[in-house]
């Protein structure tokens, strides 16, 4: 067994060796970090839907007259009732939420019966809201007294539920239940 | 210098060392299931002497030590660099590479973990297991005694602390018993638990204050919610037992944590921790996910689990590893796997080109199996078989979910002579028939009796039948299920069974019950749940005032009044059994994370949104057309309801499925596997050995099924398919036949075929056997899912087992029938095909585990079973080198390779401990055990047959 021999070979070991720890100090420096930047955050209640057309429909104020969406407008459409606990603890803070942001349209559509009850449950609000709700020119009063937009078109069983329209009114988004802080937070994102 | 080398290379340390390593492993793997990982690692792997009960045995350190010095004077001292030989001794020196990283690892490795909430901010880590007696001193901590290093009536003492601290006792898993005289607590030292990480640590101790004779004994242990405080000169100590820290030169804080499920099932898809790391005044944000690692200065956080705390916050689990020897397994196994390489091209080089490959014709079967006529229903057709539906995360053809819902209730795909998808329709359009259908399988005679029903033939019965049964036993299911402890016997895994069959059957008939007609509905206005849910006010209005004004007295009500009171009963009813409806999901939803839902989500979920009324109204369409037995409206409705999916884009995989399902190329393969068997036999028989027609479609045939079954599935799936067992049966017997087939051409050796044949065939049929009512085509787990992993470490695994079992079944006959001819390089090639795909697959894996748990090798059954392989193949090898064993002994180590095999594939499955658990399989013992058997028989036969 010739000393050479052992020499080159162990020669060669190290020359491995050696590469080996380059090669880790090399793959160490450039992966000090690994950055992904993430996305806005969505909150959980929000369900983002594929950006759809609205259907037509045939709006009725609580007035009795036809109404029409304004164009170029973000528009929430929100499905509640007199009657409905959780609706009736959010329509201040959404009527809030409107007079905030004027880009916004609010739409309130009305699952009630009779319209004696919506009048009596606006005449019940707190003065401030009650006063937004009249002044302002981006909130409407809507009603569908036979629950045809509600279930029959937008498959709403549930109140309260709202559908956020984009500015080219393509419904893009449902919201179940109240708002939370995190999807006004997301709204005025938008 | 040279006699010392020539000393540690000897061949005969080489056979006897491999032979220990193998027996280690085999023992090291088994006792895991008794003593637990840690247990097991300590006693046998990171062991310098192992005790086997009072004689001192090498541990596995001592042993992989010798190993080394032997590999290492081997390639110093005997290493000549040749073209030919330049790949063996490029592998030899990846292997060496390979334990001088682990030597490196083994000294400055530390593996710590970090459980973090949202916001919160860490400078440090935490031991899985070693506990500390932590002193904080007004809230700061100020030191940590390891309870590893501390003794009993040893005296600990610290700059910072103004009195002595003397150790009672300590237990690394400690028992809490309490004194009946005096109303304390002890703590009594027990033995470890399995899993370290369950040990109850902690410690009695007293503390002697300089100006004070009273000493008072104080107690502390993991987890205890009361620590002991002791105040002295204003100052406030606390003493509590927690896991060792050790400090990050950073802080890392956990911005959020996100878990993503597969649509409507909890099962994660993955998860991840978005972190910010705060270092000398800068900041860096990044995402921590399964299989993505953040690096940062030495330290790699792995996603490794989370867990939920008892204040229900999600608490991410982020694996803390810094190594400085991490690159050597990645470098090493690349050079051990191109010098294998290298040396399999070497011995190939000249030889192939001598026979040409006569693969190269494509076959298209096309197997018209005609769904059964049916008796008098509308004809269902393909279009509604294809209609997609979510089900178990997936989405399938309603073919493939009618499958396994039958399956499931009646034990077959399809219980009558018609297609699944019409049985389904019975189900879910016409309720009134589907009770009548006997759709439930009983085998059990005592719950026949408990139901009082006479025994059938088939053994099948419908509901309408149950009922009465099931209304008597319910009560007695339901305690079965709410007993923890209960090991259920015969009869009661058959009554829960049925039950939960029932409830099964009850949701799929219920699918579309809110738009069938209510009772007391007019035949010019029909009622159904929808109309009535429209004037829930108005209806529970009414009833309020006619039982303000009547009371709950119902005989005092009039007609109309009881009416009322009906029909809001029937909306409780129906809202309630909606609600738990989540079986036919065929509507698109508005919840992000499912695809589709069931229609009475929508009504009763708020999961509805514009574009899915459309499709209520169209399966409403249909279930009317089905009822009316109207053909015309039917075809337009599943024609309409198509034009609506098509949307999803889910069609041409859809049908595919179907077309999987109807030509069952699974069973095909096998009837075609043993075909070839017989007709590959008789060939041999005769002495035809090439140029025979019948001997192209033998051996293609199958392959060509095989590969086309699997293409198919990962076509469907849209994953590699080898995520479970199943399918990586399917692979094997896959590469077993096609290398079996290629290898019988290009040697002109038809006698391979009837074995590999009958191997693969088996294998086929126990894939057969353990694919029960489950589907087959299952989404797979977080850390499975993965396609780049997937696709390399598990295919080439799989494909190594393979290759192993060819080896095996040449050598078989070689021992059958030895070759004079090519005897010495064709088994040698094999072998070494075989050593590399077990090699690099095995390497891969562990790359893959480094990845995502942040260890390369972690010595679970699975790792050690393929390791087991290698060894088996290394030793013999070397040892037919070394002239340790002879030409026939080595064909009879090769030979015994199938059984090494089958012991790491499926028998380290019945340990059922590890991280492979995709494999778990219980009842293969038997069969296991027969085929070890029947090979020792057969090779010993072999053998002995030859001496004589």
């Amino acid at each position: 067994m010739a000393f050479k021999k052992i020499a080159k070979n162990l020669i060669i070991l190290t020359l491995l060796i050696i590469a080996v720890i380059a090669t880790g100090i090399f793959f160490n420096r450039n992966a000090v970090n690994q950055n992904q930047t993430s996305e806005i955050k969505v909150p959980l209640e929000i369900n983002l839907l594929d950006p759809q057309p609205l259907p037509e429909i045939n709006w009725t104020t609580t007035e009795g007259n036809i109404f029409s969406i304004p164009k170029n407008h973000f528009t929430l459409i929100n499905f509640w009732a007199s009657w409905c606990a959780p609706c009736v603890i959010e329509f201040p803070e959404l009527i809030k939420f409107a007079k905030e942001n004027p880009e916004f349209n609010l739409l309130f559509v009305s699952n009630d019966l009779h319209k004696n009850d919506i009048g009596k449950f606006v005449s019940s609000l707190p003065e401030r809201s009650r006063k937004g709700l009249i002044n302002s020119e981006n909130i409407f009063m809507l009603w569908d007294n036979k629950g045809e937009i509600t279930r029959d078109i937008f498959q709403t069983y549930k109140l309260p539920e709202t559908y956020i329209l984009d500015d080219r009114q393509q419904i893009v988004a449902k919201i179940n239940g109240v708002l939370s802080q995190d999807a006004y937070s997301y709204l005025r994102g938008l | 210098m040279n006699l010392i080398i020539k000393k540690c290379a000897s061949p005969h340390i080489t056979f006897w060392v491999l032979i220990y390593m193998m027996l280690l492993l085999i023992f090291g793997t088994i006792a895991q299931k008794y003593i637990g990982l840690y247990g097991a690692l300590d006693k046998y792997f990171y062991s310098w002497i192992l005790w086997a009960g009072y004689m001192p045995l090498p541990g596995g350190l001592s042993v992989m030590s010798v190993f080394f010095l032997n590999l290492l004077a081997r390639f110093l001292g005997y290493s000549v660099w040749t073209r030919e030989k330049a790949g063996i001794h490029l592998a030899h020196a990846g292997v060496i590479l390979l334990l001088i990283g682990g030597i490196i690892s083994g000294i400055s490795r530390t593996d710590t973990v970090l459980p973090m909430i949202k916001d919160e901010l860490r400078g440090y880590t935490q031991s899985y297991d070693d506990a500390a007696l932590t002193v904080y001193k007004n809230g700061l901590r100020i030191k940590q005694f390891n309870l590893n290093k501390v003794s009993d009536n040893q005296n600990l003492s610290h700059a910072e602390l103004p009195f002595n601290l003397q150790v009672l006792n300590k237990c690394i898993n400690c028992k809490i018993t309490f004194d009946k005289k005096s109303g304390g607590m002890n703590l009594v030292d027990i033995p470890s638990e399995k899993d370290r990480e369950q040990n109850l640590s902690g410690l009695t101790f007293k503390i002697d204050l300089s100006d004070s004779e009273e000493t008072q004994k104080y107690l502390s242990f993991l987890f205890f919610p009361k620590p002991p405080t002791i105040k002295i000169d204003g100052d406030e100590y606390i003493f509590t037992t927690e896991r060792v820290y050790s400090l990050l030169p950073f802080d890392i804080k956990l911005e959020s944590f996100n878990i993503e499920y597969y649509p409507g099932t909890s099962t994660a898809k993955s998860y991840q921790s978005d972190v910010q790391i705060f270092d000398d005044g800068h900041s860096v944000p990044a995402s921590i996910t399964m299989n993505e690692p953040l690096t940062y200065k030495n330290y790699r956080f792995y996603q490794s689990a989370y867990e939920t705390n008892n204040r229900g916050e999600y608490v991410s689990i982020l694996a803390v590893v810094y190594n400085k020897g991490r690159i050597f397994p990645y470098l090493a196994g690349l050079i051990t796997a191109l010098g294998l390489a290298l040396h399999i091209l070497n011995i190939l080089k000249g030889r192939l080109s001598q026979s040409a490959v006569k693969f190269g014709c494509l076959l298209i079967l096309m197997i018209s199996a005609s769904s059964p006529a049916l008796a008098s229903d509308i004809k269902i057709g393909t279009d509604f078989k294809t209609l997609p539906v979510l089900h178990e995360g997936r989405i399938k053809p309603i073919d493939s979910f009618a499958r396994l819902q039958l399956k499931k209730l009646s034990g077959s795909e399809a219980p009558f002579a018609e297609a699944p998808s019409a049985t389904l329709a019975r189900l879910i359009f016409n309720p009134y028939d589907a009770v009548r259908l006997n759709v439930f399988e009983i085998k059990n005679k005592s719950v026949l009796s408990a139901f009082g029903i006479a025994k059938r033939k088939d053994n099948l019965y419908s509901y309408s039948q149950l009922v009465n049964g099931l209304e008597k036993t319910r009560k007695e299911f339901i305690d079965i299920l709410q007993d923890q402890n209960l090991k259920p016997d015969a009869y009661q895994s058959a009554l829960t069974d049925i039950h939960n069959k029932a409830l099964y059957f009850l949701q799929l008939v219920r699918s579309f019950s809110f738009a069938m007609p209510l009772e007391g509905s007019d035949s010019d206005a029909i009622l159904d749940y929808r109309e009535l849910q429209k004037n829930t006010i108005l209806l529970r209005n009414a009833l309020e005032a006619i039982r303000d004004e009547k009371g709950d007295d119902i005989d005092a009500y009039s007609a109309r009044e009881k009416e009322t009171a009906y029909m809001n009963y029937q909306l409780d009813t129906l809202e309630q059994t909606g609600k738990n409806n989540l079986l036919l999901r065929v509507i698109p939803s508005s919840d992000p994370r499912e695809k589709f839902t069931t229609p009475w989500q929508v009504l009763t979920g708020g999961k509805g949104r514009p574009d899915s009324g459309e499709y209520i109204q169209n399966w409403i369409r249909l279930m009317v057309a089905y009822q009316a037995q109207n053909q015309h409206i039917w075809n337009r409705a599943v024609i309409d309801l198509k034009t609506n999916y098509d949307d999803q884009k889910t069609s041409p995989v859809l049908k595919a499925e179907y077309f999987y399902n109807l030509f069952n190329p699974v069973l095909i393969s096998i009837i075609l596997v043993f075909a070839g068997a017989i007709t590959a036999t008789f060939l041999t028989v005769q002495k035809i050995n090439s140029g025979h027609k019948a001997l192209f479609f033998t051996s293609v045939l199958p392959s060509l099924i095989l590969g086309a079954t699997i293409l198919f599935r990962t076509f469907v799936l849209g994953r590699p398919p080898v995520g479970t067992l199943y399918e990586s049966i399917l692979f094997v017997s896959f590469i077993l036949c096609m290398a079996g087939s290629l290898w019988a051409f290009i040697r002109q050796r038809i006698n391979i075929l009837p074995p590999v044949f009958i191997l693969s065939g088996f294998l086929l049929l126990l894939a057969k056997s353990i694919d029960g009512d489950q589907d087959n085509m299952q989404v797979m787990e977080a850390v499975l899912n993965t396609n780049f992993w997937l696709s390399t470490h598990v295919l080439i695994i799989t494909a190594g087992y393979a290759w192993c079992l060819l080896t095996s079944v040449i050598a078989h006959l070689e021992l059958y029938k030895p070759n004079k001819k090519n005897k010495k390089t064709t088994l040698h090639l094999h072998a070494i095909v075989s050593l590399f795909l077990i090699s690099l697959g095995t390497i891969l894996g562990g790359i893959w585990a480094d990845m995502s748990w942040g260890r390369f090798w972690g010595w679970d059954p699975k790792e050690n079973g393929a390791l087991l392989i290698a060894l088996w193949l290394i030793w013999a090898l070397h040892s037919r080198a070394s002239k340790h064993l002879s030409q026939r002994g080595f064909e009879t180590a090769l030979a015994f390779l199938s059984v090494i095999i089958m012991l790491s594939w499926f028998g380290v499955n019945l340990l059922n401990v590890g991280l492979h658990s995709y494999g778990f399989v219980s009842g293969l013992a038997a069969a296991l055990f027969a085929f070890i058997i029947f090979e020792m028989t057969l090779i010993g036969g072999l053998v002995w047959r030859l001496k004589k």
